[in-house]
C-alpha cells in the first residue's frame, strides 16, 4: 500500500466535512494515531431517460408510441468526479461500522426536468454516512444524515450499494447471495476471477430484482449490473461498475438507466485520535441517530405515528377526557380536532382503548361524549381499537338500535382480531345471541368482511372461518343475503359459489345480477378474468352487471 | 279508515323524517353508525413528478443569524434548546441549523424574517378536470326546490275536477263506487280530465280468471342517470351520482279478478358517492333503494335496501311481502379515508404525515309498495372534507403544519319516483307517473396546504415562523344546485283484452 504523501490536505478535508458539526472539537488533545481513512477517487456517470408522464396521462396515443419515441420522454445526465474517503470506525468480530465521505465532489448535470441546484447538492453531499456491515461484508444498517436533500442521500446509497462486496467465510470460487440495494432485493452472482496471495479480484453479476420497491404494484424493475473489484491484501484497490435498469408500467417502460462508476485506491493514512472520537460520536448522534437498510422505506406505521405524535400533542387521556366532559362548550371544528386527538391516542397507546370502553360504559349513548369516542375509536386503524368496537357491542347486545350501527365499523376494520371475529360470528350464527333479524343478518355480513380482512395476516383461521360461515348457509332460503356474505368473503371459494349460482339455469336472473355485482370486492385475476368473459353473455343484465363490476373494481 | 291512514303514512312517514335539511339529518343518522374507515397506501410525491411544480421566485442575500439573544445579548453556545420532537440540542447547533435553513430559504427568495409564507410549490390538479369540467356539467331545467315544494310535487294524491285521485287501494268504498260514475281521458295539454258518465262499462275480454299471455296495454321504462365528478384521482377527485328509474308495464285486467292481473310496478334509487386522494380511490357509498309491486296477489311484493362501501355490503334490508307495506330510514356513517404522504415543500424540505379526506355519508330513502302502485325517495347525503395532519419526527430544527380548509364534496341528490294506477274500471285504466331529480352540490372547494415551520426558543423571543408553503390543493369548486329532470304523465289506458303471445299450454 501506498504511503500518505499528502496527509494534512486529508486531515484539511475531513476538518472542514466535519466543522458543520464540531460542537466540542474545539479542545486541543494530543493526536494517537490509532486508524486509517483511504482515499479513492470517484467517478460516476449517470444516464437517464425517464418517461414519467405515463404515469400520469391518459394520453393513449402517447401512451402505444415506444419509449424512446415517446413525446413525453425527459433525459437527465448526472456526472460526478470526487475524491471518496473510507473510515473503519468500530471493528468487532461480527460487524464493523464504516465512515465514508465524499471530499470536492465536482457535479455536471443536464436535465431536463429536474430542477437543481448544483452548490447545495454538492455541499450536501459532503456530509459524511456511516455503515454498517457484518463480518461477510452485507450491509446491515445505514446512517445518512436525516436532514439532506433526498438527491444527496440516493446518491450516498448508490455509493453504498457499490460497496458492499459479500464475501462468505468459507473460501468458494463462485457464490450467490440475495442482497439489498437502494431500490429493492437483487440476487448477486459472485465469481473469484483471479487469487494470488497479492490480488484478488472479484467479479459481481446483477441480473434481477427479486423485489423492487415501487409505490405503485404495478411498476417493477429489471437490472443488469456488472461489477469488478480489485483487492491488494484485503483492502479494495479498484472497483468498475455498470449498471442498467429499466422500471416498466406494467408491459411499458417508464425509465432506462445507465451508470458507470470506477473506484481506484490513491492513498491511505492514519487519521488523529480526536478526529476520530468526533466521527465516532457522530455516527450516534444528532442527524444520525436512525439506523435505516439499504433500501429502507419509511413504512406507513412509521409515517402513521409521527403524524398521531403531531396531531397529540402534549395531550394525554386526561386532558382528553376533561374536554370531553364538557363537550356543550366547544364548537363542532373543535370537536373534530378532539376526535383526532382522540384517535392519535388510541392508536398510540393501545391500552386507552380499553379504558375508554370502560369510561363510555357509564353514559348515555346519546351523548356527544360517548358518539366522539365511538367515532375516534371507529377511525383508528388498530388491533385494540377492533377489540374495544366488539367490546361496546358485547357490552349493549340488548340495544337493537346500538348494535347494527357498530358493526359497520367492524366490517371495515383493517386490523380484526381473532377474538372479535369470534364474537361476532356468534352473533351472526347462534340464535340465542340476538332476536333481532336486522342485527343477525347485518352481524353476517360484517363477520364475513372481517374474514376477507384477517386473511392477509392469518390465512389459516381467516380460512376456518370462512368454511364455518359457508357451513351455517347451507340450508338457507335467503338467497340474497348468501350472496352478499359470500361477496364480502371475497375468496376462492365464495367465488366459486357465485359462478355456480351465475350459471345455473334454475337461479332467477335477478339473483345472477346480484351474484355478478357481489364479486366487486374481490379482485383476484380468475375473477377479473370471469367477468371480463361475462362481457360476452347473451343477457344484457349479466353484461351490465359484469361491466359495473369491472368498473368499481378498476377505479 | 285503515287504507287512508296507510296512504297517510306513504306521504308522510318519509318526509316526517325531513324536520330538518338533509345535512342534519345525516349528523344525527351518522352519529348512530360509527366511522368506517380504510387502510389506503401511502403516497410519495417527488419533485421529478409532472403533479409538482416549484414556483420560481428570486433568490434573496443571505444575511446570518448570530448567536444572541432577541435583546443582542451573547448566548452560551453550549445553551440547550429544546426541539418539537424531543430532541435537545445547543443554542450553537441552533443557530447553525437555523442558517442552513436562511440560506436554503434565500435561495428559493424566502426568509426566516419574512413576516408571510412564500408559496415555493405546488401539486398540480389540472385546469381540464376541474374548471374545463364545469362547461360540461349537467344542465339543469328548472331550479332547485325545497323539500316541501318536492313533497308536494311529488303527493301520490292529485285532485282533477271533484275527483281527488289515489293510488287504487287507498280509496275507501265510497270513493271507489265514485269512481264509476266518470270516464277519463287525456286532453291536448295532456292533462287528465274526468267526466261523468251514467253508461255501464263493460270489459271485452274472456269473463273467466285470465290466462294465457294477454297483449300488454302500456309499458313505461325510463331511467335518469347523472353524474358529478370533478379533479384528478392522481391528486384530488370528488364525484357523485344518482340514478332514478321507473318502470310501469299495464295488463289488461278482468274487474271480476283484479287480482289476477299481470300489471307490474317497479321504482328505484340508486346514489353513489366516490372520491380520489393522490391515486387512492375510495367508493364512500353506494345505496340502493328498489321496490317491486307486482298486481297479481299470487306473487310477493318486495323491497330492497342495500348499503355497500368499497364492494363489502354494510346493510341488506331485503324482504318480501304479501300486503301493502312502507318503509324510511337514513342510514349514514361517519367516514375517515387517509394515508401517509411525503410531498416536497420546494427545495430541501419535505412534509411527512398524513392526508385524507373524512366526514359523513348516508343515504336517506323511502317508499312504499301496494298491489297497483309503487313509489320510492332516495337520497344520497354527503358532508367530506379534506385534511391532513402533520408528522413531527422527521425533521429536526424545523417542523411541519397543514392548513386551508377544503371542501371535498358537500352535497345531496333528490331522487323520487312513483308509478301506479290511480283508477280502473272495466274500461279504462288511468296510469299515473311522476318523478323529479334534484341535485344541490359543493365539490371540491378551498384550499389545503402544508408549511414549514421553525419555532424558536424562548431566549430568541419565542414564537414560530411559516417561511415557505406547499399548495396541495386550490379551487373555487364546483357549486350549483338544480333540477335535472322532473315530470307527472297520466295515461288513460283501453282496458282491451288482446292475445299476446301464443299462452303456453302446461299439463
Amino acid at each position: 500500500m501506498k504511503k500518505a504523501n499528502k496527509p494534512a490536505s486529508i486531515f484539511q478535508l475531513l476538518t472542514a466535512g466535519f466543522l458543520y458539526f464540531a460542537v466540542c472539537s474545539c479542545q486541543a488533545h494530543r493526536p494517537v494515531i490509532t486508524t486509517q481513512t483511504f482515499r479513492y477517487a470517484l467517478s460516476l456517470e449517470s444516464t437517464g431517460y425517464s418517461d414519467i408522464k405515463k404515469l400520469y396521462t391518459a394520453d393513449s396515443v402517447n401512451a402505444k408510441s415506444k419509449f424512446f419515441e415517446s413525446t413525453t420522454i425527459e433525459e437527465n445526465h448526472i456526472s460526478l468526479k470526487a475524491h471518496l474517503l473510507k473510515t473503519i470506525i468500530n471493528s468487532k468480530k461480527d460487524e464493523r461500522l464504516v465512515c465514508y465521505q465524499i471530499i470536492a465532489p465536482a457535479l455536471e448535470t443536464y436535465t431536463t426536468n429536474i430542477l437543481f441546484d448544483k452548490e447545495r447538492e454538492q455541499l450536501e453531499l459532503e456530509k459524511p454516512f456511516f455503515v454498517l456491515e457484518n463480518s461477510e461484508g452485507r450491509v446491515i444498517g445505514i446512517r445518512i444524515d436525516s436532514s439532506i436533500t433526498s438527491f444527496a442521500a440516493s446518491f450516498q446509497k448508490e455509493i453504498i450499494s457499490s460497496q458492499q462486496i459479500i464475501i462468505p467465510v468459507a473460501s468458494m470460487a463462485k457464490w450467490v447471495n440475495v442482497e439489498e440495494n437502494p431500490r429493492g432485493v437483487v440476487e448477486a452472482e459472485y465469481t473469484i476471477e483471479q487469487k494470488d496471495s497479492l490480488v484478488t479480484s472479484i467479479r459481481k453479476e446483477v441480473k434481477k430484482y427479486k423485489k423492487f420497491n415501487s409505490r405503485k404494484s404495478e411498476i417493477n424493475g429489471n437490472l443488469e449490473l456488472l461489477a469488478d473489484y480489485s483487492f491488494r491484501k484485503k483492502t479494495l484497490d479498484s472497483c468498475s461498475i455498470s449498471s442498467a435498469e429499466i422500471a416498466k408500467l406494467n408491459k411499458d417502460t417508464i425509465s432506462a438507466i445507465g451508470s458507470r462508476l470506477l473506484l481506484k485506491l490513491i492513498d491511505s493514512v492514519a487519521i488523529p485520535q480526536d478526529s476520530f472520537n468526533l466521527l465516532s460520536k457522530m455516527s450516534t448522534l444528532g442527524a444520525y441517530t436512525k439506523t435505516t437498510k439499504l433500501n429502507y422505506q419509511e413504512t406507513n406505521e412509521e409515517l402513521t405515528r409521527s403524524a398521531y405524535k403531531g396531531t397529540l400533542g402534549a395531550d394525554n387521556w386526561k386532558t382528553l377526557f376533561d374536554s370531553l366532559t364538557d363537550l356543550n362548550e366547544i364548537s363542532y371544528e373543535q370537536k373534530k380536532a378532539l376526535t383526532l386527538k382522540c384517535r392519535a391516542l388510541f392508536y398510540l397507546q393501545p391500552p386507552i382503548c380499553t379504558e375508554a370502553v370502560r369510561e363510555i360504559e357509564k353514559m348515555d349513548k346519546s351523548s356527544t361524549a360517548f358518539q366522539l369516542i365511538i367515532n375516534a375509536l371507529s377511525i383508528t386503524e388498530s388491533e385494540a381499537a377492533c377489540d374495544a368496537i366488539t367490546a361496546i357491542i358485547i357490552n349493549r347486545l340488548q340495544d337493537k338500535e346500538l348494535t347494527p350501527q357498530l358493526l359497520p365499523a367492524l366490517a371495515t376494520s383493517t386490523a380484526p382480531t381473532q377474538k372479535s371475529i369470534a364474537h361476532i360470528f356468534s352473533l351472526a350464527f347462534t340464535n340465542s345471541v340476538s332476536d333481532s333479524d336486522f342485527i343477525t343478518t347485518t352481524a353476517q355480513l360484517t363477520v364475513a368482511a372481517m374474514v376477507k380482512n384477517i386473511r392477509l395476516n392469518d390465512p389459516l383461521f381467516s380460512k376456518a372461518m370462512e368454511q364455518k360461515i359457508i357451513r351455517n348457509f347451507q340450508n338457507t332460503n335467503d338467497t340474497l343475503q348468501f350472496i352478499l356474505v359470500m361477496g364480502n368473503l371475497a375468496s376462492g371459494e365464495s367465488f366459486n359459489y357465485l359462478k355456480k349460482l351465475v350459471e345455473d339455469k334454475y337461479v332467477s336472473m335477478q339473483f345472477k345480477e346480484e351474484a355478478v355485482l357481489a364479486m366487486e370486492a374481490n379482485t383476484e385475476s380468475e375473477v377479473g378474468s370471469y367477468l371480463n368473459s361475462l362481457l360476452s353473455n347473451k343477457d344484457k343484465i349479466i353484461v351490465e352487471a359484469a361491466k359495473k363490476t369491472l368498473e368499481a373494481q378498476t377505479k | 279508515m285503515k287504507k287512508v291512514l296507510t296512504l297517510l303514512l306513504i306521504s308522510f312517514v318519509f318526509f316526517s323524517l325531513q324536520a330538518q335539511d338533509p345535512y342534519s339529518r345525516l349528523k344525527i343518522a351518522a352519529q348512530r353508525t360509527p366511522v368506517e374507515k380504510e387502510q389506503l397506501s401511502n403516497v410519495k410525491i417527488q419533485r421529478t413528478s409532472p403533479k409538482w411544480r416549484a414556483m420560481r421566485q428570486n433568490p434573496i442575500n443571505f444575511v446570518p443569524f448570530e448567536l444572541k439573544d432577541k435583546s443582542g445579548n451573547p448566548v452560551p453556545p453550549g445553551k440547550p434548546v429544546t426541539l418539537r420532537n424531543g430532541k435537545i440540542i445547543t443554542a450553537q447547533e441552533y443557530i447553525n441549523k437555523l442558517n442552513q435553513i436562511e440560506q436554503q430559504l434565500n435561495q428559493q427568495g424566502a426568509s426566516l424574517r419574512g413576516n408571510k409564507p412564500v408559496l415555493v410549490s405546488k401539486t398540480i390538479t389540472p385546469e381540464n378536470t376541474i374548471d374545463g369540467r364545469v362547461a360540461t356539467a349537467a344542465e339543469s331545467i328548472a331550479p332547485l326546490k325545497t323539500e316541501a315544494q318536492v313533497k308536494a310535487y311529488m303527493n301520490p294524491e292529485k285532485k282533477v275536477g271533484s275527483i281527488t285521485f289515489k293510488p287504487l287501494d287507498a280509496y275507501n268504498k265510497q270513493e271507489a263506487d265514485n269512481l264509476k260514475g266518470y270516464t277519463f281521458s287525456i286532453d291536448k295539454g295532456k292533462n287528465l280530465k274526468v267526466t261523468t258518465t251514467t253508461k255501464a262499462k263493460r270489459f271485452n275480454g274472456p269473463d273467466i280468471v285470465m290466462w294465457g299471455n294477454p297483449k300488454s296495454l302500456h309499458t313505461t321504462e325510463i331511467t335518469n342517470n347523472k353524474k358529478w365528478s370533478f379533479g384528478d384521482p392522481e391528486t384530488f377527485a370528488a364525484g357523485i351520482e344518482g340514478t332514478l328509474y321507473r318502470y310501469a308495464k299495464i295488463y289488461p285486467f278482468n274487474p271480476n279478478h283484479p287480482e289476477k292481473s299481470m300489471s307490474e310496478f317497479k321504482a328505484s334509487a340508486k346514489g353513489k358517492v366516490w372520491g380520489s386522494l393522490f391515486g387512492n380511490s375510495f367508493d364512500l357509498l353506494n345505496g340502493v333503494a328498489e321496490f317491486n309491486a307486482p298486481a297479481d296477489t299470487a306473487k310477493k311484493m318486495s323491497a330492497k335496501l342495500n348499503i355497500k362501501a368499497a364492494g363489502i355490503t354494510l346493510y341488506n334490508f331485503s324482504r318480501e311481502y304479501r300486503q301493502s307495506a312502507s318503509f324510511s330510514d337514513f342510514y349514514g356513517k361517519e367516514f375517515d379515508k387517509s394515508f401517509p404522504i411525503e410531498v416536497p415543500i420546494g427545495y430541501g424540505f419535505d412534509f411527512k404525515g398524513k392526508i385524507g379526506a373524512k366526514g359523513r355519508i348516508g343515504f336517506e330513502y323511502g317508499g312504499a309498495i301496494y298491489r297497483t302502485f309503487v313509489s320510492v325517495q332516495g337520497k344520497p347525503v354527503a358532508e367530506v372534507e379534506g385534511y391532513a395532519e402533520a408528522g413531527i419526527e422527521f425533521l429536526d430544527v424545523i417542523g411541519a403544519g397543514v392548513g386551508g380548509k377544503l371542501t371535498f364534496l358537500k352535497g345531496n341528490l333528490s331522487l323520487d319516483a312513483f308509478a301506479g294506477v290511480w283508477a280502473q274500471d272495466a274500461e279504462q285504466i288511468v296510469l299515473a307517473i311522476s318523478y323529479h331529480f334534484g341535485y344541490d352540490l359543493e365539490m371540491l372547494s378551498g384550499s389545503l396546504y402544508c408549511y414549514v415551520e421553525v419555532c424558536a426558543p424562548d431566549w430568541l423571543g419565542g414564537g414560530c415562523w411559516r417561511p415557505i408553503e406547499h399548495e396541495l390543493y386550490k379551487w373555487n369548486g364546483f357549486k350549483r344546485t338544480g333540477t335535472i329532470a322532473e315530470g307527472t304523465h297520466s295515461y288513460v289506458l283501453a282496458n282491451v283484452w288482446e292475445r299476446g303471445i301464443p299462452p303456453v299450454l302446461t299439463q
